[in-house]
């Protein structure tokens, strides 16, 4: 399991200032340049002294808003695509194996289709509903009996709810076209233009979140060894799988409801952040959102300054960024099952 | 300690032996086996005797014999006939992929996408459609010829990147999972990208190469089809042993006297071909191969995907779900109710043998 360099299981705290400094980096790009290009020194003083010019209102008004909201989208779709990975033990885990994803686009689906009622508003709630009823039914399923080998049943559960979550939506857009002109623009997942008004009712649920993430990050470590031996080191092993699976819904049943599904980044944020940071499951979830942090932010400035006209949705940018990043890893490093 | 006893106390094998020549016979898969090749030949049945025009049965039979009028071969044989045998060989080819990729790589929720065949086909198919220049360079051919075309060199060039790109000194199952999954995240971002950046008629064009559907199978697609599956078969029966080593592990493989590097590259190969034939006819046919295998295992009660059971269920799976797309309203392609269908099917099985759960 472990059998990287024995030092991989302390962090060098120059790395942790390198990340810091790199998420700080995206930061500023992402305030500074998009259709128009800002100075970095008005930036900041946009950003820390009352100034009344146009370029301080761009910023206040329209980019620090969505800065914030790519800043909390990354790092919680980074951290829990870490837990989902740690659970199940499965390189593959991303955070919408368990179907939050599906279920989220398929309840926004199904409102049009169903109910006519088309709004952003609208929308943001049928999403989470839709997460938090997905997630929960493909937990009470996965969770039933015993299992000897984590949670492997669960992930095929999941995905298994998934194919057929996707289908139905599929068959949703194919058979009504306004379903599929709202779903052509949620599909794609984007931090431009979303309800900044929501995105403060749903912050708490997201704090919590990542509360919970940290807290279970302790207990994962020893999950890591195995059921039986977590259990005989202590471990509450069905507590742990309980309180990991809230923090991921936590974690990305808002952002999803909020930028519609991001995929992809909560696959390669763990893989990128396990490079520096080996298994300690401690280290590894919240340098996962960080890393997850500051890809979005560095995605969505890209899909800004790319195109010469419009822009490119993160969705697109984050794996043609994040594709690279996941390969140059595969191929230089030697690689550790999980 | 108190299974390996069970195990010693059992009776001996049920099985058929004719001099040295012995052959195991296991009774639940012996009976799971014929269910399903008795529900797959009557829905081979109702897909050929039944549809929108109507035929007399004595008709159906003398013109499968070659005794119809040209409107009866027409209909029976060049329609019906051939689109269930299209469907029969795509979902064999994608169940038995899918079996395959998932017992190489030993995880469950690796599908045969990771092998990029179907990403870079997409890709390739959809960049034809779209962008005129593009579709300059095939010539005189009519487009959709060459979004086919495309879509089919597409295919290849992406699997032999993923595959040179993830060798080294062989195969490891994860290298090739991560690998495939960011060249198959390009060539999405790529098809999104193409297909927001066009206009109507172009975009029409892409996605009907991209919904996939049975309806334009004809017997020369079914002839160019039976030879790659008929192989892919024979080379799985073969591998049946070394896959069942496998599933332990390369090193516990080796040291059962297997070479699992060359079953590994054989696999692999199979399952690409496999996957290529069934896009180059179908299109892209999503959800069979996780279903099928992961459902076959199941089913069959064995230890890990079973490759031959598992293109079984998939030709069961997608036959069943071609004939609800044709007598249902809205026009759907095949991939939707064989995901439905397949998800519900596999999910029941699931809840039933959830105490009893491997890979």
């Amino acid at each position: 399991m472990l059998t990287g360099h024995p030092r991989s299981a302390r962090i060098s705290g120059a790395f942790l200032l390198a990340l810091l400094a790199a998420l700080a980096f995206s930061v500023l790009i992402s305030l500074a340049f998009g259709s128009r290009s800002i100075p970095f020194a008005e930036v900041v003083a946009a950003l820390f002294r009352d100034v009344d010019s146009d370029n301080a209102t761009v910023i206040t008004s329209q980019r620090l808003p969505r800065t914030l909201l790519g800043l909390g989208a990354g790092l919680a779709l980074g951290m829990a695509g870490a837990l989902m990975q740690g659970h199940t033990r499965n390189p593959l885990a991303d955070p919408g194996l368990f179907g939050v994803n599906a279920g989220a686009t398929f309840a926004v689906a199904a409102l049009s289709f169903g109910l006519s009622v088309t709004g952003s508003a609208a929308n943001v709630v049928a999403a989470l509903l839709g997460a938090a009823v997905v997630t929960t039914l493909v937990f009470v399923l996965g969770l039933r009996g015993q299992h000897t080998n984590g949670l492997a049943m669960l992930a095929i559960i999941g995905t298994t709810v998934a194919v057929l979550l996707t289908s139905l939506t599929s068959a949703l857009i194919l058979l009504d076209r306004q379903t599929l002109e709202v779903m052509r623009f949620w599909e794609v997942g984007s931090i431009a233009n979303r309800n900044q008004d929501l995105a403060l009712w749903l912050t708490p649920l997201l704090v919590l979140g990542v509360a919970l993430a940290m807290a279970n990050a302790f207990s994962l470590n020893t999950l890591g060894l195995g059921d039986e031996v977590a259990q005989s080191l202590g471990t509450r092993v069905r507590t742990t799988r309980v309180v990991g699976i809230l923090a991921i819904t936590l974690l990305v049943g808002p952002v999803t409801a909020l930028c519609g599904p991001i995929a992809f980044l909560g696959l390669v944020a763990p893989h990128a952040a396990r490079v520096v940071t080996g298994h300690d499951q401690r280290w590894l979830v919240p340098c996962a959102g960080l890393v997850g942090a500051a890809l979005v932010l560095l995605a969505d400035t890209l899909g800004r300054v790319l195109p010469e006209t419009g822009e490119l949705q993160v969705g697109i940018v984050l794996a043609l960024v994040g594709a690279p990043v996941l390969l140059a890893i595969t191929r230089h490093r030697r690689l550790v099952s999980l | 300690m108190s299974a390996a006893l069970a195990q010693a106390e059992r009776p001996r094998r049920r099985g058929i032996a004719i001099g040295p020549v012995a052959l195991r016979v296991r009774r639940r898969a012996l009976l799971v086996g014929a269910g399903t090749s008795l529900l797959l030949v009557a829905l081979l049945a109702a897909s050929v005797f039944t549809g929108t025009l109507h035929f007399t049965p004595e008709r159906v039979l003398a013109t499968l014999v070659g005794d119809g009028t040209k409107v009866e071969e027409l209909v029976l044989i060049d329609h019906r006939l051939s689109r269930a045998l299209a469907g029969i060989l795509v979902g064999f080819a994608l169940g038995c992929a899918g079996a395959l990729t998932q017992s190489i790589t030993r995880n469950p929720i690796a599908s045969p996408d990771i092998l990029g065949v179907i990403s870079g086909a997409s890709l390739c198919a959809v960049l034809v459609a779209t962008q005129p220049s593009i579709r300059r360079l095939f010539g005189g051919l009519p487009a959709g010829q060459a979004v086919s075309l495309a879509a089919f060199i597409g295919g290849l060039l992406t699997t032999a990147l993923i595959l040179a790109l993830s060798w080294r000194a062989g195969f490891d199952g994860l290298r090739l999972i991560l690998v495939g999954l960011s060249i198959n995240a390009i060539a999405m971002a790529g098809v999104s990208f193409a297909l927001t950046r066009t206009e109507d008629y172009n975009a029409a064009l892409a996605m009907r190469w991209l919904t996939g559907s049975l309806a334009p199978a004809r017997m020369p697609d079914v002839q160019r089809l039976l030879p790659v599956v008929v192989v892919g078969a024979v080379v799985c029966l073969a591998l049946h042993q070394a896959l069942a080593r496998l599933r332990m592990g390369r090193d516990l493989s080796l040291l059962l006297g297997g070479r699992p590097a060359a079953a590994e590259g054989i696999s692999l190969v199979v399952a690409v071909a496999l996957v290529a034939a069934a896009c180059a006819v179908a299109g892209p046919v999503a959800f069979v191969a996780f279903v099928a295998a992961q459902g076959a295992m199941r089913l069959f009660g064995t230890a890990g995907p079973p490759p031959l059971a598992a293109g079984l269920v998939g030709a069961t799976l997608v036959l069943g779900a071609d004939l609800a797309v044709q007598r249902l309203p809205g026009d759907l392609p095949v991939g939707v109710p064989t995901g439905i269908i397949g998800a519900i099917f596999l999910l029941n099985l699931l809840l039933r043998t959830t105490r009893r759960t491997r890979v």
